[in-house]
């Protein structure tokens, strides 16, 4: 009898001691691609310039300043905070709509933001008016919000349970594709060209201010979900089972659709639409962890971050001087490597 | 600390599943059996007390407060109810989904008193081997042992155990019982079940609860409940009831199905 009594807990001790070891391993390999985005680029410069200039601007001269704090740096740190917003909007997406094929973008988020990014694009208009590129992005952040809501609203009368909210995000996804099809079939081959290249996903355009304000989201959105981990991981043992044991499902479903939103808005504004990396980024952390919130949350920015900044330091790798659009790339070096897990793994992966 | 259930009505869009439902005078330590035929609103009855039907009218008291001024947190820790169906498909170990339970309600942080709670648990249903094993991988009956862990984990006033037997095999379903009356007695607290097999409930529950059509059709000692006549009435099957050698009260089956039912 005893011997049952210390094998459980301290089976379940190791288990906790060796999920610990693997965040901290991710997290170290999250630096380390870090670092390789960082080296990698036009005009071979050792690391050690690059290093020497990271943490004194001055040292190796104005022109390496620029190189690295103005043009790697934003579109490293870019990389990397959009894996992680698309990794944990993932995650959530999975756990509150209880479906493996759930990301960040299945309610129709990321068409609602090609939409919004096309009309700019196409027709100029904008739901604010600001000028300039940035149009696009306030555009595409807009409209991904706006559906959520949309879906908020449609849900709320229904019932806000998986079923519905997926439903209903099918049918959003849907009228987006075919606006922005309308869209794409009377724009000039310029306007198409540009609107084809936004949805592809690009680094292009990151900026301090957006590292800035994708940082900031990350410190609210973060702690509120890990505030909510027990409820979350309870969740998917069912919505009676959930509430049976406390937790307020539709509460806890709502909040995260505004913090998936938020996420997934930024995101796409941010660098386009990149599609895999939310998806997978959380299947990988839960045959690594299993779905333990403390854990699975984490673990799933970790691996969401991991793929896009090795995906951006290989979109630079391939072709010196040509950089591959993220989206693209992202999906092609991530496919082979999740299919090898997938296959390797011995649990249920769902 | 005690519940009461007073005149209490549920309905499923106008279809109404309760009806005027009235339970009180439950003892501390009392196991009540809810028996009645499928869809005599055993279910909702547990759904409502638990908070996850909206009453159409009546009242839930626990502790002299109406639940329904309750939070759900605060509801959750005196009342726990185990659904009936729970196949549960997280990729979380038996040992994880155990302490969930207990997480829901205490501090957030998990302590080696969590630990050892959890342990106890599942060392007392025999269930410690599995503690390491993925949930959805679990047979249907190791599930519910699963679930009755965590119920025994939050240590509620009041436990709502919705077939909690159904997937079991005979030794399980007489040693989950057991549990469910030793722990019930144990802490002073109220245990409803809801029963397919009449016999176990008459073996197993102080006090017997018969339900058809969404009322209370009989409450009382098991003895009182399980006439031929009443399960004749309520249920359409014929049988015999008696007691076995060693005193205890049986019902039988008689004869075939009755016509009413063939012909469905």
């Amino acid at each position: 009898m005893t011997d049952f009594i210390e094998t459980t807990g301290s089976g379940y001790r190791l288990t906790v001691r060796r999920r610990t070891l693997i965040l901290t391993g991710g997290l170290l390999a999250l630096l380390a691609a870090l670092l390789a985005d960082l080296f990698i680029g036009p005009g071979n410069f050792s690391p050690l310039t690059v290093i020497g200039t990271l943490f004194d601007p001055a040292s190796h001269g104005v022109r390496m300043e620029v190189i690295v704090w103005d043009l790697r740096l934003p579109v490293a740190l870019t990389a990397l905070l959009v894996g992680v917003m698309l990794g944990i909007a993932g995650a959530q997406m999975q756990t509150i709509l209880g479906n493996p094929l759930a990301d960040p973008f299945t309610l129709g988020i990321s068409s609602a933001a090609s939409f919004g990014a096309a009309l700019a694009i196409v027709l100029g208009i904008g739901l604010i008016p600001v000028a300039g590129h940035l149009l696009v992005t306030a555009n595409a952040f807009l409209f991904a919000l706006l559906t959520s809501g949309m879906l908020y609203f449609i849900t709320r009368v229904r019932g806000v349970n998986a079923e519905t909210m997926i439903l209903v995000g099918i049918a959003l996804l849907f009228t987006f594709n075919s606006l922005l099809a309308l869209l794409q079939y009377g724009a000039s081959e310029t306007q198409l060209q540009q609107v084809v290249f936004w949805m592809m996903g690009s680094l292009g355009r990151a900026s301090w201010p957006k590292i800035f304000g994708a940082v900031a989201l990350l410190a609210v959105v973060l702690p509120l979900m890990l505030h909510r981990r027990w409820a979350l991981t309870a969740l998917r043992l069912g919505d009676d089972k959930a509430a049976s044991l406390g937790v307020n499902v539709v509460r806890l479903r709502i909040e995260m659709l505004v913090c998936i939103s938020l996420l997934a808005a930024t995101s796409v504004s941010f660098v386009g639409t990149v599609g895999f990396v939310g998806l997978v980024g959380p299947h990988i952390a839960r045959i690594l962890v299993g779905e333990d919130q403390r854990f699975f949350l984490p673990l799933s920015g970790l691996c969401g971050g991991l793929i896009l900044s090795i995906a951006s330091t290989v979109s630079k790798a391939i072709q010196p001087g040509v950089i591959y659009p993220i989206g693209i790339i992202t999906s092609l070096i991530g496919i082979p490597f999740f299919i090898s897990l997938v296959m390797k793994s011995r649990r249920r992966l769902w | 600390m005690t519940l009461n259930i007073s005149e209490l009505s549920a309905a499923y869009g106008t279809h109404r599943v309760l009806d005027d439902v009235t339970i009180n005078h439950l003892k501390p330590g009392e196991v009540i059996a809810i028996i009645g035929p499928n869809a005599a609103g055993k279910s909702t009855l547990f759904r409502t007390i638990a908070g996850l039907v909206r009453p159409l009218s009546g009242q839930i008291c626990f502790a002299g407060q109406d639940v329904a001024d309750m939070p759900p947190a605060e509801r959750a820790a005196h009342i726990f109810y185990m659904p009936q169906v729970f196949a549960m498909n997280a990729v979380l170990s038996v040992f994880e989904v155990v302490l969930l339970a207990l997480k829901q309600s205490g501090r957030a942080k998990v302590s080696s008193d969590d630990i050892g709670t959890v342990e106890q648990a599942l060392d007392r249903l025999g269930i410690s081997r599995l503690a390491d094993r993925i949930v959805s991988e679990l047979s249907g009956g190791q599930q519910q042992l699963v679930s009755i862990a965590q119920a025994l984990v939050r240590a509620p006033s009041v436990m709502l155990l919705d077939e909690p037997t159904s997937a079991l095999d005979l030794r399980h379903q007489i040693d989950v019982l057991q549990r469910v009356g030793a722990a019930t007695r144990e802490r002073g607290s109220v245990s409803l079940v809801a029963l397919h097999d009449l016999n176990l409930a008459a073996r197993f529950a102080d006090r017997i609860i018969l339900m058809g059509q969404g009322r209370v059709v009989s409450d009382g000692s098991p003895v009182d409940v399980l006439s031929s006549s009443r399960i004749q009435e309520i249920y359409g099957v014929s049988v015999e009831t008696g007691f076995t050698a060693s005193g205890q009260l049986y019902v039988a089956p008689l004869d075939t199905m009755p016509a009413a039912v063939a012909a469905e």
